[in-house]
């Protein structure tokens, strides 16, 4: 925020780095901005575009949350189109919608047979999409690749713990790559689940290019109960559920420090 | 407080990756790795984020040593100096130049390896000078150079990423090139198609389009039947053949004996796989070729590499962007020991010492006469101490005592030596044989380059101050040569030296500290200052001129499993350890992964044996013996077992078999018999 506020500081968000030419205290780079759902500078923030499918119960979270301006979610959103029409309907002069908007709107208009493809635009989006056992093979073959290099949370600026618990044998088996699916990532993933800053040094160095941001992302931005199929307060068996050692000892009983 | 960082090369595999070391207040504190590498791109694997941790170990040699009563005692580099000069000086007195032998080192720079190699030449007056690629690529460098005309990989490593087909043979790429393994990956998820032959299920197998599971040592007839393949389904690049390459007719008769049933037979691999695997390698428009042990450590070696010659130059796949037939050098310096000449047969640049031409040169550069029969090599020297005909060693930063094979051979050679000495930065199983040891500076606080498997040379840079009273190697050769008198070995920096490899090395002409330091990536042949390098070799003409095609028999490996010894046991490495374990194995991290050593055994073979996971086994073979726990896993087939020979304790290279290659006098270290049973229980 500070940084955004500096004179000779132009945020640039939801854009790619394609060239970096020129040298120090010169350079000039070329960017590739992706399309947004929403023009940011236009956008009134009259929130009606995420009413129009949210359910009754998300609403006033939302409102609140989004008192200045609106950004669609890409993760979340099903591309469903239907906030262009209420957003033209509010706004009449000036509308907050994008191209990119518009079509996914009209993609909705074509009947589904003669719809093309539309690429989701992040991979974290793309996983969104995915059901359950598609998402568990994408997972296993990304894994898979580990190398057990722990350069993930050795660049990690909140990995600080003096012992750490990817060294545990317990856990997971010493001298194995790929570690055991999905236990060596899933143990940093819950970890860092309240403290992970979405930095992405993690996924910069990771010799494999295993898309781990999106791991951490995905545990940020979602309910515990929905990734780990856990309710806070719940009896003790359901804790089972949610992580246990390799020889299945559930973690009650082997202890965990967090 | 002072904080530094100095970026430098890691001294692991031959990737060639750039890293910073930190150095706070004249301690190494951590490795930061270096996102404008063209390599690594920030990325490392477990052994170099963790390169540091063996350096300023407590366990360091800081003081000469000399064996006195049998035992090894501290003195001074004055003494010890002494007794090297005297005792080298009567032997050679006494028998002659050629009975002293050194080993050079691909752990240490170009520069302390052209040194080493001009003290053998010049000073002492023999060329019994080689080092550990004879035990990893002499057949590479054989191969290639008569197939090719250039013994190095053909292609750099960014290319990986560029090629539509790799086909990966006898190299576990993940774990040994990690970095190599990583762009294989990314290739392949580019929708590059992958082939991967090994006796083992190496993690590479799970991304490839095809596996093949070979039965070791019969690369040459499956290698043969791919072509056969291509040569039947047309797939060949007639155009290329005809204009580029030469023996084309006579190979092709050969290649006619091996129809895919008869490979089924011999490799053990089913006639539709080998029909689809050679149909991706010959319908690709790039096809890159990578291999490493699995092909070269055979007494077939040098046919295995000009087999993978032969199918880059039938498909045209060879001289060209993201092609090739690329060798992944193991260590991370020995593509430059033997670029500057640390090979009984060459002198740097691979300028042969029985070129007259070439020799006088030297002579001339060195101010004196050079010996013109070609030396030893690292096994013949071993079997030359048993015999007695060599009396004195000199090794360099090397541990033939785990890495040889068949060790209890090499013990009794070192042991009948009458002067033995090793220059390590730690006490190992060699030096304790040893009558003198001098103590070397690490990667890390010496100044020098060294040379990545794709031929680019690198810069190594200080950081820290050589520990306790130990130098850097090129600073020992330096003072003792001159000890010995000789004028020619004063140096004032590592600099010097390279200026001076410059000079005598078309191949490196062009190549200086002031171009390196500006960023430039310099790939060799670069001859003249202003010559970019070369990413990849043989564009337009190969550096022979033709590619040469060689019609190659298939050949058993020298020793088949038997009633006595039913295995075949393969040996090779472990991504946690390095080689010798020297280094990595005072490293706790690693040390934690990969403890010890292990026997790879099919669930089948242990059931049979009744073994279960983690039992204690006795493997024996001709020439020796270990104890060693067993890992029961299908990732071997039936009937194969492996052993990573990074562990003295129960060091593969105790059976290993030291049959030569009989041109490149590489030892057959993956294939031997051996027989497995359950240890007694004490």
């Amino acid at each position: 925020m500070e940084l955004g506020r500096h004179l000779n500081i132009q945020l640039i968000t939801h854009a790619e780095l394609k060239e970096v030419g020129g040298r120090a205290g010169r350079f000039r780079v070329k960017l590739l901005k992706k399309p947004r759902y929403i023009d940011l500078e236009k956008c009134t923030g009259c929130g009606l575009c995420a009413e129009s499918q949210l359910p009754e119960e998300f609403k006033e979270i939302q409102g609140e949350i989004w008192v200045d301006r609106i950004k669609i979610d890409e993760s979340k959103c099903i591309q469903c189109g239907d906030c262009v029409p209420v957003c033209l309907e509010e706004n009449k002069e000036i509308h907050g919608m994008t191209n990119i908007g518009f079509e996914r709107r009209r993609f909705l208009e074509v009947p589904p047979e003669d719809r093309g493809e539309i690429k989701p635009e992040i991979l974290m989006q793309e996983v969104a999409l995915m059901d359950s056992s598609a998402r568990d093979s994408f997972w296993q073959k990304e894994l898979s690749k580990c190398i057990k290099c722990y350069g993930c949370r050795d660049v990690c600026p909140l990995c600080i713990c003096d012992d750490c618990e990817l060294e545990q044998p317990e856990w997971v088996r010493p001298g194995q790559i790929p570690p055991d699916f999905p236990l060596f990532h899933l143990i940093r993933a819950y970890h860092l689940a309240d403290s992970c800053t979405g930095c992405g040094q993690c996924e910069a160095t990771c010799p494999m290019n295993i898309p781990l941001l999106t791991i951490h992302n995905w545990v940020r931005r979602q309910d515990p109960e929905i990734i780990f199929d856990f309710v806070p307060g719940l009896e003790p068996q359901v804790k089972e559920k949610l992580i246990s050692s390799l020889e299945g000892k559930p973690i009650n009983e082997r202890g965990v420090r967090r | 407080m002072n904080l530094d960082f100095v970026l430098t090369t890691c001294p692991f595999c031959g990737c060639g990756c750039q890293f910073y070391l930190q150095v706070l207040d004249g301690e190494i504190s951590g490795v930061i790795p270096c996102k404008t590498d063209q390599v690594s791109e920030g990325k490392l694997c477990i052994k170099g984020r963790n390169a540091h941790r063996f350096v300023q170990h407590k366990d360091r040699v800081k003081k000469p040593l000399i064996k006195q009563d049998g035992k090894l005692r501290e003195t001074g580099w004055q003494k010890a100096f002494d007794i090297i000069a005297r005792r080298l000086e009567e032997i050679k007195r006494d028998f002659g130049p050629d009975s002293i032998g050194l080993l050079s080192s691909a752990k240490c720079t170009n520069e302390e390896n052209f040194l080493l190699m001009k003290f053998a030449r010049a000073a002492i007056g023999t060329n019994n000078v080689d080092h550990c690629a004879r035990l990893c690529h002499a057949s590479t460098v054989v191969g290639l150079m008569t197939a090719f005309g250039s013994g190095a990989m053909t292609n750099s490593i960014p290319e990986v990423e560029g090629a539509d087909c790799i086909f990966v043979i006898g190299s576990n790429t993940i774990e040994q090139h990690p970095l190599i393994g990583s762009r294989i990956v990314k290739a392949k998820d580019k929708g590059a198609k992958l082939i991967v032959v090994d006796p083992r299920r190496i993690p590479l197998a799970r991304f490839a389009d095809i596996y093949l599971q070979m039965k070791p040592g019969t690369d040459v007839c499956l290698l043969n039947g791919l072509m056969n393949i291509i040569l039947r389904d047309g797939l060949e690049d007639k155009s290329f053949i005809r204009e580029r390459t030469e023996g084309f007719e006579e190979f092709r008769k050969k290649i006619e004996l091996y129809p895919p049933e008869k490979v089924q037979e011999i490799c053990d691999i089913g006639v539709e796989d080998l029909r689809k695997a050679a149909r991706i390698y010959g319908e690709a428009k790039r096809a890159m070729i990578i291999y490493s042990m699995g092909i070269t450590q055979h007494t077939t070696g040098t046919d295995n590499v000009r087999s993978t010659a032969n199918l880059a130059l039938l498909t045209g796949n060879v001289g060209r962007e993201c092609t090739g037939v690329n060798p992944l050098r193991g260590q991370n310096n020995v593509q430059g020991a033997c670029d500057v000449g640390a090979l009984p047969n060459v002198y740097s640049g691979y300028q042969s010492i029985q070129d007259k031409a070439v020799r006088e040169r030297f002579e001339q550069a060195w101010g004196t006469q050079l010996p013109q029969q070609p030396g030893l090599t690292v096994v013949e020297l071993i079997d030359a101490a048993c015999k007695g005909s060599l009396k004195a060693m000199y090794i360099m930063g090397e541990n033939p005592m785990v890495s040889d094979p068949d060790l209890n051979h090499v013990r009794e050679g070192l042991k009948a030596l009458d002067f033995l000495v090793v220059q390590d930065i730690f006490l190992s199983e060699t030096t304790m044989l040893a009558d003198v040891v001098l103590p070397a500076a690490s990667f890390a606080e010496k100044e020098g380059t060294f040379t990545a498997t794709d031929r680019r040379v690198l810069r190594v840079r200080k950081a820290i101050d050589p520990l306790g009273e130990s130098k850097p190697d090129w600073v020992i050769i330096s003072q003792l040569a001159q000890k010995m008198g000789n004028s020619k070995f004063a140096y004032n920096s590592a600099q010097d030296i390279m200026d001076e490899i410059a000079r005598l090395t078309p191949i490196y002409g062009g190549i200086s500290y002031d171009r390196l330091d500006k960023g430039g990536i310099l790939a060799w042949p670069c001859p003249t200052p202003d010559h970019p390098g070369t990413t990849f070799l043989h564009d337009k003409t190969f550096t022979r001129g033709k590619g040469r095609f060689t019609p190659i028999d298939y050949k058993d490996p020298a020793e088949l499993p038997d009633r006595e010894f039913p295995f075949i046991l393969t040996t090779g490495r472990v991504i946690f350890q390095y080689h010798t374990g020297t280094m990595t194995r005072r490293i706790s991290s690693l040390e934690r992964e990969a403890p010890t050593g292990f026997v790879e055994l099919n669930p089948q073979d242990a059931q049979k044996l009744k073994l279960g996971q983690g039992d204690t086994v006795k493997v024996r073979s001709r020439r020796g013996e270990i104890e060693i726990n067993a890992f029961i896993t299908d990732k071997v087939a039936p009937g194969i077992v492996f052993i990573p020979f990074h562990f003295a304790e129960c060091a593969a290279n105790q059976l290993t078999n030291s049959r030569l290659d009989p041109e490149a006098k590489i030892p057959e270290l993956k294939v031997c018999a051996v027989n497995i049973s359950k240890a007694e229980v004490q």
